[in-house]
């Protein structure tokens, strides 16, 4: 206790004292602090008797006090080294040691488990459970126009369902539309495509972002066209402008427009909303006078919502369910069998990975619960060979409790140095993650291994330990048990206890492996029938460049044909261009210009207008057949015979062929389109076979080709094909483009192959990564197999010795070993069928042609499974035949 | 240490100044010599320590052992300062007993 009169020394040391009290162990704290302060304060007083101190006496005390800190930590250093607990992890570290091998293969395999489930863990948590950076974000909405059938085909909103929307609902205090747009941007160097939206008013409040520089549009700007202001998002104000500080403000010229940067977007912002492959970069005000919001068939917009006070989204779909009846009774035949689908803002932006997460941690559990099983075996061998230890020590007084908080301190050590190991691969895998999702969900930029997943795989390794080790402990240090393993000298079979083990953890192993091993395979199968799906086409050796020709130079007809002919044939002239052509929708673009209009039949009675059918109409050049190398069925292709004043004729593809000519040919036949308002009267000159372009697993669609030269049009495509790799043609094609028109912005350049690539990329993260645990698993199942086996064999050597003895044969003692562990597996496979038939039930959505109860699948990886299993049980088996009696007796 | 003791040092500041060494190394090897069994310890008597007006001091003292293990060393050291000799140690009178 401190005293008034004492010196400022005394005080500061005796706090000193009290402070480093913590360090001492608790039993001697009390006895520890009173020596010190009487020391203190003895020699206060001697000085004290010997007259006036000085400040060196002061100082004296001071510096005496600070030994305090080195008895201490010798004192602490010596308790923990008695300490029990300490002694536990010392023994564990020993036995680690000792069993090298064994050990850094069950840590190894333990970190596998760890190192997935926390990397999976960290996609469930930034995209499931993280408070998004919108503000209130629980209350944003995303609003689809979908088919009543198919609710889950988001494609996008037709303008005039968003005004109809717009105008109706009450559920929101902000709805807003996307409309996909884009701008040429030149500033002296190359022209640029900056991909955006036109936004109608309402659209940053609903979704809850406020800019980082500048402002958002004001009400005002929302009713004038063209739009003479626009906010960019983070990433273009650094790579356009250099992050230029007071870029609000700064006048740049847009598609020849000149207008007025008047905001910057945090970081974060990447609605998706337009579902393009490209993240928005820019964004114009829209109005709501737009000519196109009579298109209520056209689904390619975005809409937000932010729900109004008091309303929830349930209440919101159930308004938007009543209002889209009203309208399909208004517009039968654009709205007819369409309805609102509301998705709340998360469950939109975890997007297309979000159906197959929980399949991932499924498998990534699998893998870690096969490493514990590993990890209990191993356990479980040690302590069976220890079974002499522990008699000894209970028989010296050692608590149950005390052996078995022994085997947890075990496999809590070996859980640890996993977990470490764990995160280090989460690490790798995270920046995976990264590098291979982040173009299909962009809210995965966020993944970094944080605090959280620390704690979560410390959590992790924590639960296994105890999940590991409790068991076996208990099992094993149970009174009856340890008496038959004090006998184990003695006995001549497995006690049951220990015999019951072997079967749990084999019928384990067998069964987690056997439920990845089918999941994988039916994936695997899946995407293996999804990459031999014909497309329509040859991907190979295709380069694909998209432009949209609008503007002063490209007012009519004839400048457009000029400009596209003139560049064709500047391509064409290119050493290694096979053929080059043009075509509005290029299969597998992102911008994909899918014109859809009525179709009718010449001379068949006109179907009602709500029974009108539509077909996709596709402008193209007669170089873009052969360059896509399609099939013609019958007829002939274009050619340039088929210029603007000649008849206007169209080649159709097979499904509309089938459809309308089942019996007949459909080759001279006349057919009417609507192309934009107006019904033109073409003759049909070809089929040919059918594409699919938003995907191999997509469906093709009935299409109408119609000469480019006959109905020219700003938004094409050019499509070449190379001789050799398309790839390494792409920058002199492109200055084939700009050698015509310098100013023009290249909106898309790719080759077929990447697009194609790039449309599969989900599924084949999902397939290899599913894939690659399948094969973890089940080389975890065959290790953990054959050790437990062993482990169990070995401890039957006296049993078989005595076998051998009284007259068993080889083969006797071949088949008791092995029929037992036969029985296991046959009961593993039997738990995993049952198992991963409902396991694949959470895959099914993920299948393409593929039954979740695909027998094939479920039959080879059985027999596969069975087979290896039996063969990891046979060694051991083999072995125990070999086993000399006189040895095995003599053992023990 | 051990000569400190065997001559009448018995607490842990008395020690410091007889051997010159700091806090933070006496206590640790009063400590160990304790756990060795060279060394006791026991609390001063209450008496002398409110006759001071302060609180009650650890006193240690060697055991049969401790003094022992003195001589040992003392005859080791002195054989080795035969072979080199070095200059002794001038002790400071100690406070003899238990106050």
């Amino acid at each position: 206790m401190f005293e008034a009169r004492d010196p400022f020394a005394v005080r500061l040391s005796l706090a000193l004292l009290r402070a480093i009290r913590a360090l001492v162990p608790a039993n001697i704290r009390q006895d520890w602090l009173r020596e010190w302060e009487a020391e203190i304060r003895h020699r206060w007083s001697a000085v004290n008797r010997r007259g006036r101190a000085r400040w060196q006496d002061h100082a004296d005390v001071v510096r005496r006090s600070t030994g305090a800190v080195s008895d201490a930590a010798w004192l602490r250093q010596q308790f923990t080294a008695d300490h029990d607990l300490t002694r536990d992890v010392r023994y564990a570290l020993r036995m680690i040691r000792r069993r090298a091998v064994v050990s850094a293969l069950a840590v190894g395999l333990l970190a596998i488990g760890i190192g997935g489930t926390v990397a999976v863990f960290s996609v469930v948590d930034t995209l499931l459970l993280r408070e998004l950076p919108y503000r209130d974000s629980e209350r944003i909405a995303t609003i689809w126009l979908t088919d009543r059938q198919h609710p889950e085909e988001r494609e996008g909103v037709a303008p005039g369902a968003f005004l109809d929307w717009h105008d109706r609902s009450k559920s929101f205090s902000h709805i807003a539309a996307a409309a996909p747009a884009s701008f040429d941007y030149f500033d002296g160097a190359e022209p640029a495509t900056l991909v955006g939206a036109s936004v109608t008013e309402g659209f940053f409040e609903a979704l809850g972002v406020q800019p980082i520089l500048g402002r958002l549009f004001l009400a005002r700007e929302h009713t004038v066209f063209p739009p003479g202001v626009a906010i960019i998002s983070h990433g273009t104000w650094h790579r356009v402008f250099g992050g230029d500080p007071i870029i609000s403000g700064r006048k740049v010229v847009f598609d020849g427009q000149s207008g007025e940067i008047v905001g910057v977007l945090p970081g974060w912002f990447h609605p998706t909303i337009l579902g393009r492959l490209r993240d928005e970069e820019i964004w114009v005000p829209g109005t709501l006078k737009n000519p196109e919001f009579a298109n209520r068939r056209t689904r390619y917009w975005g809409v937000v919502a932010r729900l109004a006070p008091g309303v929830d989204m349930d209440s919101a779909q159930a308004e938007l369910s009543i209002i889209s009846e009203q309208l399909s009774k208004e517009y039968p035949n654009t709205l007819g069998a369409m309805t609102a689908t509301v998705v709340p803002l998360r469950d939109h932006l975890a997007g297309p990975i979000r159906a197959p997460l929980p399949v991932l941690f499924g498998a990534v559990v699998l893998v870690l619960l096969l490493g514990c099983a590993n990890v209990a075996s191993l356990l479980l061998a040690r302590a069976c060979d220890r079974q002499r230890e522990f008699a000894i020590r209970t028989a010296i007084g050692a608590s149950r409790w005390r052996l078995i908080r022994q085997m947890l301190v075990e496999s809590l050590v070996l859980s640890m140095l996993a977990s470490s190991a764990g995160l280090i691969l989460a690490r790798f895998a995270i920046d995976l993650f990264v590098a291979t999702a982040t173009a299909t969900v962009p809210q995965l930029s966020e993944l970094a291994l944080d605090r959280r997943l620390i704690v979560f795989a410390i959590a992790t390794a924590a639960s296994t330990a105890i999940l590991v080790g409790l068991w076996p402990a208990i099992r094993l240090s149970r009174p009856g048990v340890r008496a038959a393993l004090n006998e184990g000298a003695i006995a001549t079979t497995a006690g049951p206890a220990r015999k019951r083990l072997v079967s749990v953890l084999v019928v384990s192993e067998v069964a987690l492996a056997l439920v990845i091993l089918v999941t994988a395979g039916l994936l695997i199968r899946s995407f293996v029938t999804l990459i031999r799906v014909d497309p329509g086409f040859d991907q190979s050796n295709v380069a694909v460049l998209q432009v949209f020709a609008y503007g002063d130079r490209y007012r009519t007809n004839e400048q457009r044909l000029a400009f596209f002919d003139d560049v064709l044939a500047r391509m064409r002239a290119v050493p290694g261009v096979e053929k080059a052509g043009i075509v509005t929708a290029m299969p597998f673009m992102p911008a994909n210009i899918n014109i859809q209009g009525g179709f009718r039949v010449e001379g068949r009675p006109a179907p009602p207008e709500r029974e009108q059918p539509v077909a996709s109409l596709t402008l193209a050049s007669p170089d873009y057949f052969p360059a896509m190398r399609m099939t013609l069925r019958s007829g002939r292709l274009f050619t340039s015979n088929d210029h603007a004043q000649a008849p206007q004729v169209a080649i159709i593809n097979d499904l509309l062929a089938e459809r309308f000519w089942p019996a007949a040919s459909p080759i001279d036949q006349r057919i009417t389109v609507n192309w934009q308002g107006r019904w033109r009267t073409m003759q049909v000159v070809g089929v040919v076979g059918r594409l699919r372009h938003d995907g191999l697993d997509s469906d093709p669609r009935p299409e109408v080709f119609i000469p480019f030269a006959q109905l020219p049009y700003g938004s094409m495509t050019f499509v070449v094909r190379t001789a050799t790799d398309a790839a390494s043609l792409v920058p002199i094609l492109r200055s084939q483009v700009w050698a015509v028109d310098p100013t023009l912005a290249l909106y898309q350049i790719s080759t077929v192959e990447a697009l194609v690539a790039q449309t599969l990329a989900p599924r084949r993260f999902l397939t290899s990564l599913v894939g690659l645990l399948a094969g973890l698993a089940f080389l975890l199942a065959v290790i953990g197999i054959y050790g437990i086996v062993s482990f169990a064999t070995a401890q039957r050597t006296r049993e078989i010795g005595v076998r051998v003895v009284v007259g068993g044969s080889a083969r006797d003692i071949l088949t008791l070993v092995f029929a037992e562990s036969a029985k296991r597996v046959a009961a593993g496979v039997l738990l995993g069928l049952s198992g991963a038939l409902a396991a694949t039930r959470l895959v099914a959505a993920l299948l393409y042609e593929v039954s979740p109860t695909d027998p094939l699948t479920l039959g080879v990886m059985t027999v596969v499974l069975t087979c290896v299993a039996l063969l990891a049980c046979y060694w051991p088996a083999r072995r125990a035949t070999r086993i000399d009696p006189l040895s095995a007796l003599k053992a023990e | 240490m051990l000569e400190a003791l065997a001559r009448g040092y018995h607490y842990g500041f008395d020690i410091m100044d007889a051997t010159d060494l700091p806090s933070g190394t006496v206590y640790p090897i009063l400590r160990r010599l304790e756990r060795e069994g060279m060394v006791t310890s026991e609390w001063e008597a209450e008496g002398v320590a409110q006759s001071e007006q302060r609180p009650p001091r650890r006193y240690y003292e060697l055991t049969g052992a401790g003094e022992q293990a003195f001589e040992q060393t003392a005859q080791r050291y002195r054989a080795a300062g035969a072979i080199a000799p070095r200059p002794g140690r001038a002790w400071r009178p100690a406070r003899q007993g238990r106050g």
